[in-house]
């Protein structure tokens, strides 16, 4: 199964939320959840919500 | 049964994660998240966490929860509250989820499903050779 590559979108922040469509592409970025929510509630694209950080790497749960 | 398969994210140049899209709602508050964020599945959790961020933008109360400490790979602790409001929209359904609530979460994963409210309703089952995760529900 091909991976879903957000190489490219989550460089464009390292702090807050991003908001990414099917493409792939940012949408819309926040530094809070509340009001990244508040700009997508009313979009009827499918998004998804995705923190932005310095670095995915190195994170253990 | 049915059965989802889901492909990992790569989120930086080779690193890998097996992240899924999860909604989340407020039982009682009839509230729910309008677009899905992203959550680590991670059988090596206990329980299932969310970030305090998220559980306050749908009017999750902390007041009345109990409090647990938990303790992370490398021996620190953390305090994270139970709350049993959550409603986790996965796989094409909804469930009641327990979850632990706290601010204590790197920010880059702000849900981890774990044991408890995710494994013990799935079959999850993991390929990192073709980078692909399925869940059943069980």
């Amino acid at each position: 199964m091909k991976t879903r590559d957000l190489i490219k979108p989550l460089q464009e922040s390292d702090k807050g939320w991003l908001a990414i469509n099917e493409q792939n592409e940012v949408v819309e970025s926040e530094l809070s959840f509340a009001e990244i929510c508040k700009k997508v509630e009313k979009s009827r694209k499918k998004l998804i919500i995705v923190p932005a950080a310095e670095s995915y790497s190195g994170v253990l749960a | 049964m049915s059965t989802f398969s889901y492909p990992y994210v790569e989120p930086q140049r080779g690193v890998f994660l097996p992240w899924i899209m999860v909604r989340l709602g407020n039982k009682k508050e009839g509230t729910r998240l309008s677009k899905p964020v992203v959550a680590l599945v991670d059988s090596g959790a206990e329980v299932s966490f969310c970030s305090k961020e998220i559980a306050e933008y749908l009017g999750i109360q902390l007041r009345n929860s109990t409090a647990q400490d938990f303790t992370t790979a490398n021996n620190g602790t953390f305090t994270a509250y139970k709350v049993n409001d959550l409603k986790l929209y996965v796989c094409k359904r909804a469930y009641a989820c327990e979850f632990y609530v706290t601010d204590s979460l790197p920010s880059q994963l702000p849900i981890i499903l774990g044991q408890k409210g995710f494994f013990d309703h799935h079959k999850v089952s993991f390929n990192f050779k073709k980078k692909e995760m399925t869940l059943e529900i069980m």
